[in-house]
């Protein structure tokens, strides 16, 4: 084989085409897709602040809907909305 | 960035970052991924390149950079079994090196690691498509197990340049591969190495792997079904992932929202619609939750059911029915004025208005089961069929019952 020399001066070295780089890049990022966690990427974190995400009250409201005003009218079809007497 | 069209100076760069100490820019030059100018590429495929590589660099580190090239060279060249064998040779090699180095160079670790875990991950693909036996992953994490324990087990003082550091990254990779093997029994094993040893703060680390620790620690919680501790987890983790990986958010929502709906807490609007791949998923069940239509929640939850499958929340989401059907006997509850006496055909017919047609022992019975849980404050007269109800606070709020 050749001197290492000799590989330091050989001349096969040519600038790099940019559609060449391209084709490489796509190949070289085929290890992404998966639907595991992926790594983040390596830059700042700052601390976001996040607001109204989660709700623990829901239950609060009596969520009046369609479904609620049928319910009622299925109730005091049997209850009439009376107390119950014992 | 700089690219190199020889071998013998990338080589000096190489040996001077060595020399240096300068971990990350050593990992950059060394990772599968790096794209070489071609001509570099060109030397790289020459089968001297191991006399370069021991004329240029220390012992140990000849093999490990010369087999790494190797590794890129047939990974960029689709031969991924080929490369997963070399960068193994790599990594062998290294491992001669790392007991005597400390934290910086961390990095290197971390990337010629996470580089063997993906062509160990796409090589047995490989062998299988070819009938051939595939056992690279496995091989990979009794590798990655020894870098743990060198990384865990460094007890240098002070502690600013120890190998501790790499803790936490090792461990998250174990992690994943132990989740891609199924074999997530062994995650146990790791968690109890780091709570025995002597570790330095998880917050001390930085944010990156404190959210991927803290995803792992919460899934695998999840599975042991202990919800709070895995929701305290998740939670963290979700914290700080906004805005970092659109991906991550997802896959720990998929698991929080599951967890946090049980204990009564719901993605509040602003959430859903800030992801629309959550509110098509979720929105249904949600709604139908908030009303107590239980007819509604068992049809979203069977429109759902494959993707719930996959995601291994079925079981959990198939859980809030009981929610679902709490908030219908309250609604009915406070429909009829909020007695402290209510028939139980009160709860039959209300069940048979959600399409649930069934005999009053078995409306008592899912009573029973929530007096027993604690949604209902109350008990049963069975002679009489009438549930007597607290006067306080009979259907107390969900988020404050503790989860089963």
């Amino acid at each position: 084989m050749a001197d290492p020399k000799d590989k330091n001066t050989s001349t096969d070295a040519e600038t790099t085409p940019a559609e060449d780089e391209k084709t490489v890049e796509k190949k070289v990022n085929v290890l992404e897709d998966d639907d595991e966690f992926e790594d983040f990427p390596a830059d700042e974190w700052e601390d976001v602040k996040i607001e109204h995400q989660w709700q623990d009250t829901w239950e609060d409201d009596n969520n009046e809907d369609d479904f609620y005003n049928q319910l009622m009218n299925e109730t005091e079809k049997i209850t009439g909305v009376q107390p119950m007497k014992l | 960035m700089k690219k190199y069209t020889k071998l013998v100076p990338f080589l000096k760069i190489v040996e001077e970052c060595i020399n240096n100490k300068d971990g990350y820019e050593l990992a950059s030059l060394l990772s599968v991924k790096k794209i070489h100018s071609p001509a570099l590429m060109g030397q790289i495929a020459k089968s001297n390149i191991i006399k370069l590589c021991k004329e240029n660099l220390p012992k140990y580190w000849d093999v490990t950079v010369c087999s790494q090239l190797k590794a890129l060279y047939a990974y960029q060249n689709s031969n991924v079994i080929e490369a997963c064998e070399e960068q193994k040779a790599c990594v062998h090699a290294f491992d001669k090196l790392f007991q005597d180095l400390d934290r910086w160079v961390l990095p290197l670790v971390y990337v010629i690691h996470s580089d063997l875990y993906y062509l160990s991950v796409l090589a047995d693909q490989e062998l299988v498509k070819q009938n051939k036996k595939a056992g690279n992953l496995e091989e990979f994490a009794r590798i990655l197990n020894k870098a743990f324990s060198y990384c865990l087990n460094d007890r240098r003082v002070p502690v600013t340049n120890s190998r501790k550091w790499g803790t936490y990254y090792i461990a998250n990779l174990l992690f994943k591969t132990y989740f891609k093997l199924k074999s997530t029994n062994l995650c146990k094993n790791i968690q109890t190495a780091i709570n025995a040893n002597n570790m330095l703060k998880l917050e001390e680390f930085p944010i990156s792997q404190q959210v991927t620790f803290h995803y792992y620690s919460g899934l695998i919680l999840f599975l042991d079904e202990q919800y709070r501790e895995a929701e305290k987890h998740l939670l963290k983790a979700f914290k700080y992932t906004r805005g970092k990986s659109e991906k991550n958010i997802m896959i720990i929502l998929h698991l929080l929202i599951p967890i946090r709906l049980l204990s009564g807490v719901m993605p509040s609007n602003r959430l859903l619609n800030e992801y629309s791949p959550i509110k098509e998923t979720y929105g249904n069940l949600i709604k139908s939750i908030r009303s107590g239509n239980v007819k509604k929640f068992e049809s979203s939850l069977k429109k759902k059911e494959k993707e719930f499958i996959n995601r291994n929340t079925y079981l959990t989401i198939e859980k809030c029915k009981i929610l679902c059907m709490r908030r219908l006997f309250k609604k009915v509850y406070n429909i009829e004025g909020k007695p402290t006496r209510m028939y139980v055909s009160s709860f039959k017919h209300a069940l048979k208005f959600v399409d649930m047609d069934i005999e009053d022992d078995e409306v008592e019975c899912l009573i029973a089961v929530m007096i027993e849980k604690g949604y209902i404050r109350g008990y049963i007269s069975h002679e009489k069929r009438i549930v007597v109800l607290s006067a306080s606070n009979a259907f107390p709020d969900i988020n404050t019952i503790s989860l089963a």
